[in-house]
């Protein structure tokens, strides 16, 4: 704090901490505090709130325990999340390297500029537009008849597959850019001392660039695991009869079922288990706080 | 925070303090915070209400530009409308607001009893407004169908259709007198079917009816609890084993739209207005009441609770009270106005659909929504998520 009034005096300091403050208060606190207090409430009509029937309860919470449908489709959202996640670093990683070790100057810019371009788009149109193009009667279903591959459409949008695509494609920069930037701080002079020893190019990578970038790895993966695990946009409109997402779950009992006490709980146990997993993922793989912090 | 927020959120604080014995410091808090970033909105609202505005939350694409232009031309009132997509997403809007914000909104009847529950409508002045321009019938429907709650009429009729199938020509021809719900599930169209996850077991469970496999009525279904669960565990079966045939699920017009457009759907139990804007666009779609009785809805103006501006709002009710505008409706959005004298500004293509969906005895054999409960919406979402999570 002291530091911060030294550099830029009290006018602009009490500004600074005065919206940081603000922002995570109102914006950040507040909602969820609501959420809890909602969460741990019935679901009553207006007139009915704060009668003698809103007491608290821990109903909400334990709905989850004994709805076996719902139990499934969230065992299924963790799974498809973590392939997600796994997906994305297997579609990244070759990006990332790239960039950082191989690609030099002016290129490297260049391929940082069409990564970044389609990201000014904002996220649901980005979305939208897949959703067009794996259609049923879309482009690319069109172009495939056309050119004589297939007699009739494929329905690409069955079963998890749309969900899947479009996400890693919503999240490809939240993993590129963690791997870029631990990669980018390796020695090159390492990579060719392995060569000179007559590594192959599986082993340079899994003993000395991956270890490297293990902070970044760390950090990629779990940005887009939560982010996978909590989006809603993608498989609302990727979805298909056949995929059902624990945040479609969600909106439904908020929008669908009128009970948002019953959603919050939901939302909650969502953010708690997957809090879970992360630690115990990075447990397995033996990432500490503090590395990803680095 | 200015000086007029302050005062504004301490007066809020009183009044919530008074309303709210119990949650007081967090909704207080919450409340607060809100006010605080909401601030510049309230003043503005503040600084308007006065000048004559009213503001309709309304089905998206039930009043374009064009008709809004029309209705401050007309009256001198400034209009502003906001846009939602299903019964749902109006009710959770409302109760977040807690009745407060708009001043018309657009319920569907059946829903109408779930409002006042809540306490978020207040009853119409019936002196005020032209309810002479309604079709009688349609005032007669609205009124018995959950319109009027304890003698107090709560809603102003506007449009009425219909939720029932709408079928490819080529793909799936369809001919009044046999087409059923059940036609959705012939093995033909196997994968090429979109329905809505609620509805859609409506749709299912009259057909059941008809085939004499369920032991209670629908209509039974909507009033009891136990009927409810008896007839459902039956069409949630039905529907479970002929959900692989489904496509695609629709929850609001755009999705429905684009099931038929994008999606290669060739049958689907959607809303009339998705098969006439379909049919007008020039696709080979079409629009049929089934045999078992095309599923019938009512909507209107609803006052809520919190509104601002009374006399402005009845003005809009005036206003679209009158063949002129009612006709201008019906053409935009293809449904059917409840206003006396609009059919003779109608087009061409409104009374060829009309002639089309609705053949023979079909008007006589609509099936109107029954009034729908609290109790139903939870229980009937229950049903609704195991379908859709089949």
């Amino acid at each position: 704090m002291s530091v911060l009034l030294q550099r830029y005096g009290w006018a602009l300091t009490s500004i600074i901490v005065g919206l940081t403050v603000l922002w995570v208060v109102v914006l950040v606190v507040l909602p969820q505090i609501t959420m809890i207090d909602y969460s741990l409430r019935p679901n009553l009509p207006l007139p009915e709130r704060d009668g003698p029937n809103d007491v608290l309860t821990w109903a909400n919470y334990t709905t989850l325990a004994g709805n076996e449908i719902h139990r499934t489709i969230f065992v299924k959202t963790i799974w498809a999340s973590a392939l997600v996640t796994a997906l994305t670093f297997l579609v990244c990683y070759p990006i990332a390297y790239h960039l950082a070790q191989v690609a030099t100057g002016p290129r490297a810019a260049l391929l940082v500029l069409l990564l970044i371009i389609p990201f000014w788009i904002n996220e649901i149109l980005r979305t939208f537009a897949w959703w067009i193009i794996l259609a049923y009667s879309g482009p690319l279903n069109q172009a495939l008849v056309a050119l004589g591959f297939i007699d009739e459409p494929i329905r690409f949008l069955s079963g998890n597959s749309g969900v899947i695509i479009g996400m890693i494609y919503a999240y490809i920069l939240f993993m590129v850019f963690p791997l870029y930037n631990a990669m980018e701080s390796l020695d090159r002079n390492q990579i060719e001392a392995a060569r000179d020893l007559g590594a192959p190019v599986w082993r340079i990578h899994w003993r000395i660039v991956a270890p490297h970038a293990k902070p970044g790895i760390a950090t990629g993966c779990i940005m887009t695991f939560m982010l996978a695990a909590g989006s809603y946009a993608v498989p609302a409109l990727l979805g298909s009869p056949g995929s059902r997402w624990f945040t479609e779950i969600i909106y439904n009992w908020f929008f669908e079922g009128g009970n948002w006490n019953q959603g919050a709980a939901y939302a909650f146990i969502l953010l708690i288990l997957c809090i879970i997993f992360i630690f115990a993922m990075m447990r397995v793989f033996r990432v500490g706080l503090g590395d990803i912090a680095k | 925070m200015s000086k007029k927020t302050m005062d504004r959120s301490s007066l809020k604080t009183q009044r919530a303090a008074r309303t709210f014995t119990r949650r007081t410091l967090l909704q207080t808090a919450a409340a607060t915070g809100a006010i605080a970033a909401a601030g510049p909105f309230i003043v503005s609202r503040k600084a308007l209400s006065s000048s004559g505005e009213v503001k309709v939350f309304a089905w998206a694409g039930y009043f374009s530009d064009t008709m809004m232009a029309d209705f401050e031309k007309k009256t001198g009132i400034k209009g502003t409308r906001v846009e939602f997509g299903s019964n749902e997403e109006q009710m959770n809007t409302v109760k977040a607001n807690q009745g407060k914000g708009f001043d018309l909104i657009m319920p569907t009847i059946d829903r109408v009893p779930q409002y006042v529950q809540e306490g978020l409508l207040k009853p119409l002045d019936e002196s005020k407004i032209k309810f002479d321009n309604v079709i009688g019938g349609n005032l007669r429907g609205s009124d018995e169908g959950g319109g009027k709650v304890d003698g107090k009429r709560y809603v102003a009729p506007t449009d009425w259709g219909t939720e029932a199938l709408t079928y490819d020509m080529e793909k799936a021809p369809l001919a009044y007198g046999t087409a059923s719900y059940g036609d959705m599930w012939n093995p033909d169209y196997a994968g090429k079917v979109t329905c809505r996850g609620h509805s859609g077991l409506v749709g299912i469970g009259l057909y059941l009816q008809d085939a004499g496999k369920l032991p209670h009525t629908m209509r039974e279904a909507f009033a009891d609890e136990k009927k409810m669960v008896a007839n459902y565990d039956i069409i949630l079966a039905f529907a479970v084993k002929h959900k692989p045939a489904i496509a695609q699920f629709w929850s609001n017009e755009n999705e429905a739209q684009g099931a038929f457009r994008t999606n290669g759907c060739v049958i689907g139990q959607t809303w009339d207005s998705t098969g006439a804007r379909l049919w007008d666009e020039g696709m080979p779609i079409r629009y049929i009441a089934p045999k078992e009785g095309a599923l019938a809805w009512i909507e209107g103006f609803g006052m809520l609770s919190g509104v601002e501006n009374i006399e402005q709002a009845n003005a809009f009710i005036n206003w679209y009270y009158t063949p002129e505008v009612g006709a201008m409706y019906a053409n935009e959005t293809k449904i059917n106005s409840t206003v006396k004298g609009a059919d003779a500004h109608l087009e061409a293509f409104n009374k060829k659909f009309f002639a089309a969906a609705y053949p023979g005895d079909a008007l006589s054999k609509l099936w109107s929504w029954p009034i729908q409960d609290a109790w139903f919406i939870s229980k009937r979402n229950e049903y609704a998520e195991k379908f859709l999570a089949a």
